[in-house]
């Protein structure tokens, strides 16, 4: 007898183990489990296999659409399944919140207890056993059929509890699953629409562009008669006063026309090229192996001449021995714009660093101003094309290398541009001036007109860094 | 749990091996339902899955391991399991696999009279 019990005792053990293992594979099976479908196939297969039952399924009714949303199932029939499904969708989908708590089901179908009151008559096709509710959310709900066990026991209430149990796991993995996918809609449609703006953005501006061109040309002719009919007329210094004021803003007028056309082209090369893919980069042009240092040391005089009426100090640290593989006049374009912008952005008596290393398979090269810095907002449009990091109204000096001369972003523009074509890539990072945290506080434009700091403090109050990010060349890392 | 499964056919006499090596769930045990549908396809009568001892079965496998079993009754034929555990000897009898095969505990002992 005592035998008996012990070997009683011993298969209840191996059972607990059992369904025990059993909660913990299905954690693993459906945690991460994104796909509905997939949730409650291996929710139905787990539940078949702890019980040993002979038939199931699981189906999810969307009460908003009348329909089921998913149907898994195992060992039912064809008709079975027909006529579950027909009877589901003609059912008010009302009936479904009034099904609470697990029913069971006797040998010739028939529900026990209430359930017939609580609108599980059109389960009777199905030859069930049991049934566990799944509710989902407000919109979703449905659940479990199972079938007669192999062993021909009946569902204990231990059963019961269990299958109470995991039928909760599933819901929570089917709730997270469909939210995961709204999210994933929601970004998409997103993405969707931020395209769709930017392309209907780059068409009017194209059209903009185009448009003025002829309206331009015509004032610009007509001054040109104005000037030579009323030579006579007025006296000289007004005319003159008068003239050179209507050519000034025409000759913006113009600038602005001509800039938004290359940024218009410019855009339109970067989404041709970001639709190729598998761009050969080292096949777009005269790729060849250069010296860094001496290439940038060569570049960076050329920008000092350009920007001789600037007093501002150059640094290059960095870069000995570092040979990199590259079209030269792509590196010196890009280069150059990133000093031109790190020179428009730096006060008079302000530093610009050039910081060349390489870090295993890549090379960077750093140009780091000590400047102004970027506000925060701007700096997630500033690789955009069209954008302007000073207020329009503040924006008084037009020649190049001047402190606040800054453009469009347009060298920046081209920059990444030339990084998609030619396999680099452009990165930036910056601090706004602590003391002038908003676009429409000024620096003076110098650093020992400033009211807050001297040289030192200035370096430390903010600043930008542009970082170039290459490959190396193979066999010097 | 290891997602990797090797499945083998052989046959002796009259009987379909199936060779069975890795652990068995609801994924991994479809391979075991693919191997099932090419012996049946070849009109096996008699057939014999056997599995390693280290093998874990979870319940995912043990329903494919059903469905198979269902089938088989249907089809007529008869199925065999060796190589099991003494743990999942128990759990195929709890859950009832037992009423539709037998389980031998080596390939010979499987085979005899088959």
């Amino acid at each position: 007898m005592e035998d008996q019990e012990a070997k009683q005792f011993e298969l209840e053990l191996e059972r607990r183990i059992y369904y025990l293992k059993t909660l913990y594979d299905l954690s693993l099976e459906i945690g991460y489990q994104r796909e509905t479908n997939e949730i409650i196939k291996n929710l139905l297969l787990m539940m078949i296999g702890t019980f040993g039952a002979s038939r199931g399924f699981i189906l999810l009714f969307d009460k908003t659409r009348r329909k089921i949303d998913a149907l898994t199932q195992r060992g039912l029939t064809p008709d079975s399944i027909n006529l579950l499904v027909q009877r589901v969708e003609s059912e008010d989908p009302e009936n479904f919140d009034k099904i609470t708590g697990i029913h069971l089901f006797n040998e010739k179908g028939d529900l026990q207890g209430e359930g017939e009151k609580n609108g599980l008559h059109f389960l009777s096709s199905c030859n069930l056993r049991i049934w566990i509710p799944l509710n989902i959310d407000s919109t979703m709900n449905g659940g479990i059929g199972l079938g007669e066990k192999l062993s021909g026991d009946p569902y204990t209430s231990d059963d019961r509890e269990l299958l109470s149990t995991m039928a909760r796991q599933g819901a929570v993995a089917i709730e997270n699953a469909r939210l995961q996918q709204a999210r994933i809609d929601a970004l998409e449609q997103s993405k969707k629409d931020l395209e769709r703006l930017n392309k209907a953005k780059s068409r009017a501006l194209d059209h903009l562009s185009h448009e003025l061109r002829t309206p331009i040309s015509v004032i610009q002719g007509n001054i040109r008669i104005l000037k030579r009919k009323t030579q006579n007329q007025t006296p000289p210094i007004m005319r003159k006063e008068f003239f050179e004021s209507l050519e000034k803003n025409l000759g913006r007028l113009s600038e602005i026309q001509q800039e938004t056309d290359q940024i218009i082209r410019t855009y339109q090369e970067w989404e041709k090229e970001q639709t190729i893919e598998g761009v050969n980069h080292t096949q777009n042009g005269q790729t060849r192996a250069l010296s860094l240092t001496p290439f940038v040391e060569q570049v960076l005089d050329d920008v000092k001449r350009r920007a001789s009426h600037r007093n501002i100090e150059f640094h290059i640290d960095g870069g000995q021995g570092i040979i990199l593989n590259v079209i030269p006049k792509i590196l010196e374009e890009s280069l150059v714009g990133l000093l031109k912008n790190a020179i428009e952005n730096t006060p008079d008596e302000g530093l610009v660093r050039i910081l060349l290393e390489q870090k295993a398979q890549w090379v960077q090269l750093k140009v780091m101003d000590f400047g102004i810095g970027i506000t925060k907002e701007n700096q997630s449009h500033l690789l955009d094309g069209l954008f302007h990091t000073l207020e329009t109204d503040l924006y008084t000096s037009k020649k190049p290398y001047d402190f606040g001369a800054g453009g469009k972003g347009l060298d920046l523009l081209r920059i990444k541009t030339y990084g998609r074509r030619f396999g680099f890539d452009i990165a930036v990072a910056s601090r706004r001036c602590i003391y002038i945290p908003t676009d429409r506080d000024l620096c003076p434009g110098r650093i020992s007109a400033c009211p807050h700091c001297q040289t030192e403090d200035c370096y430390k109050s903010g600043g930008s860094t542009f970082c170039l990010t290459f490959q190396a060349v193979k066999g010097t890392f | 749990m290891n997602k990797d499964i090797e499945i083998s056919n052989s046959s002796k006499n009259d009987v379909s091996l199936i060779h069975i090596k890795g652990d068995i769930t609801a994924i991994t045990g479809e391979a075991i339902e693919k191997a099932y549908q090419k012996v049946s396809a070849d009109e096996a009568k008699k057939i014999l899955l056997c599995f390693n001892a280290e093998s874990y079965i979870n319940s995912g496998g043990i329903a494919i391991l059903i469905g198979i079993a269902a089938e088989s009754k249907e089809k007529g034929q008869t199925i065999r399991i060796t190589g099991l555990s003494g743990h999942f000897q128990k759990i195929f009898h709890m859950v009832g696999l037992t009423k539709y095969t037998e389980i031998f505990p080596t390939e010979e002992s499987a085979l005899e009279g088959f």
